[in-house]
């Protein structure tokens, strides 16, 4: 790990307009991803947490300040990155095989090295035997590993994860977190993951970013120095989750009633 | 518990492929008999029924009557008329069709995909949309004559706004995320378009093609009532103007085949670009 940041948030401010009326989503906020951490972002709903993945996407612009990857601020699409939303986001018309190749088709990998590649992340991701299914026809989980094993196939250079696996249930969602922790441990790509979830962002990340309620900036930063490969069924009962979670949880329950939903 | 007693329950408990399921669906083929058999039975009716009407409810010169409807079809099939004026008419129908479909595809597109252009030019599209397609015949046969080119050219514009208007939707309603998504991947605009947009846009498109079977029709036959010597709708016109009551059903017989032929090979086209959506219920 290196300490050169791969991605950076330099005093940046977003404003949606809601009709004529200006809502500051993210006000001066200040964060780096370096090389080959895995960075969990927490906050309450409305904080501004996926406006931060769109920014480093370069799907939107800043109002004010800089969103700068490798050295080069962010000014149009950011094809560095591969994006992971909360929807799976499948094509519906494509199969599991034609989904999952997709991004090694517009990349002009040939054939054969596609083939090879789905073959062995239909492998990792337990999808063999669907390859020749649409989406509708898969369960939520295997959806989700779909939409993993779509955008890792790939290897781009930086993740952007956004509450990936929210809409699942909590065993389901267990299962999820041992599989990306299994092929982020081989793989080691730099992942920005956002969350509202404090256990999921301590089982995954390296590094953990508060986010306060809107307008967001950041209001706490914290190591996680839990040993890997981590088990994450049984991580939650160790002492220093516990402490972990405790430090995490005073910061943020002051804003969680501030947020939106609530 | 032995191995043994084990592989007992499991014995037990395995379901076989022959078992019978209550629950199982009813077999499609059993369903498809009966829809049929039906059918069948309530056309068979409604054409006894005529048969006796004719001459004792109704005066035959009225309604004529389904045995010198078919012998009418029998004597235009074996002088080579029905398949001539069939052709000539599924011709103008589905040249119409396809050119009016290509085109509004295209316009389609561009509006969706440039939301400027489709700011600018809606005003005049819809001011296009209101009138009357089938005014516009007259003008089309100053400029084009009174042949292929016109029933053609008239389908055409028929067709091109209800296939223009159903694209147009499609394409502005394609999810963004999704877009997005694979522009992310490194996709160029032409592949989002081939690989996100079309496909997304075509449950609407054939919403607008499925409208358009008729339509398309309308077209030809109008244009062939106005100014033919050929074509169903110049056997409709003909039959009618000499109060041959069974030649102008027998017409309007052939226009439902055409049009369900027509109907069905629009159905069996969708079912195989749409079949992901199959699935999803």
């Amino acid at each position: 790990m290196s300490d050169t940041p791969v991605l950076a948030f330099e005093d940046v401010t977003k404003v949606f307009y809601k009709g004529s009326q200006p809502v500051v989503a993210l006000e001066g906020l200040d964060m780096a991803v370096r090389e080959g951490e895995f960075v969990s972002v927490v906050g309450p709903s409305g904080c501004g947490k996926s406006t931060l993945l769109n920014l480093a996407a370069g799907l939107s612009p800043a109002a004010k300040g800089r969103v700068v990857y490798r050295g080069k601020p962010v000014e149009k699409i950011n094809t560095a990155v591969g994006y992971i939303t909360q929807h799976d986001n499948l094509l519906p018309w494509a199969t599991v095989r034609k989904n999952i190749t997709m991004g090694l088709k517009i990349r002009k990998v040939p054939a054969a090295e596609r083939a090879a590649r789905l073959e062995s992340y239909l492998e990792l991701t337990g999808l063999k035997g669907f390859e020749n299914h649409f989406p509708a026809e898969l369960s939520g989980g295997m959806r989700k590993r779909c939409s993993l094993a779509r955008t890792l196939i790939y290897s781009p250079e930086m993740v952007l994860m956004d509450e990936p696996f929210s809409a699942l249930d909590a065993h389901v969602k267990m299962i999820m977190h041992k599989e990306l922790l299994r092929i982020w441990d081989e793989q080691r790509t730099t992942i920005l993951f956002i969350t509202h979830d404090l256990v999921e962002a301590i089982t995954l990340a390296d590094r953990i970013v508060v986010l306060s309620a809107r307008p967001g900036c950041v209001k706490q930063e914290m190591q996680v120095d839990l040993p890997r490969p981590r088990d994450p069924f049984t991580l939650q009962t160790s002492p220093d989750f516990s402490v972990i979670f405790e430090t995490l949880w005073d910061g943020l329950k002051d804003d969680i009633y501030k947020g939106e939903n609530v | 518990m032995s191995d043994q007693a084990a592989g007992e329950i499991g014995a037990k408990r395995r379901v076989r492929a022959e078992d019978e399921f209550r629950d199982a669906p009813q077999s499609a083929l059993d369903f498809m008999i009966i829809r049929i058999a039906i059918r069948l039975l309530l056309t068979a009716a409604i054409l006894l029924l005529w048969q006796y009407a004719s001459g004792r409810w109704i005066e035959e010169y009225w309604i004529s009557r389904p045995t010198d409807v078919a012998a009418k079809i029998v004597e235009w099939w074996y002088s080579g008329d029905l398949l001539t004026h069939m052709g000539i008419t599924a011709g103008e129908a589905i040249s119409g069709f396809l050119i009016g479909t290509l085109a509004g595809g295209v316009v389609g597109f561009i509006f969706g995909w440039f939301k400027r252009v489709a700011e600018i030019l809606d005003p005049i599209i819809i001011a296009i949309y209101s009138l009357p397609k089938v005014a516009l015949a007259p003008l089309f046969i100053i400029w084009f004559g009174i042949g292929f080119e016109m029933k053609v050219i008239l389908t055409a514009v028929i067709v091109f706004f209800l296939v223009f208007f159903n694209t147009y939707s499609g394409v502005r309603d394609t999810s963004r995320e999704l877009i997005d998504i694979v522009r992310l991947m490194g996709a160029k605009t032409p592949q989002v378009l081939w690989w996100v947009v079309l496909p997304s846009a075509l449950t609407a498109i054939f919403v607008g093609l499925r409208v358009s079977v008729p339509y398309a029709l309308i077209g030809a036959v109008v244009g062939e009532m106005m100014a033919s010597n050929r074509g169903v709708g110049f056997l409709l016109m003909q039959s009618a103007g000499q109060f041959d009551t069974a030649g102008t059903f027998a017409a309007l017989l052939t226009l439902i085949a055409i049009s369900a032929a027509f109907n069905e090979s629009i159905r069996y086209l969708e079912a195989y670009l749409l079949r992901w959506k199959e699935v999803q219920r």
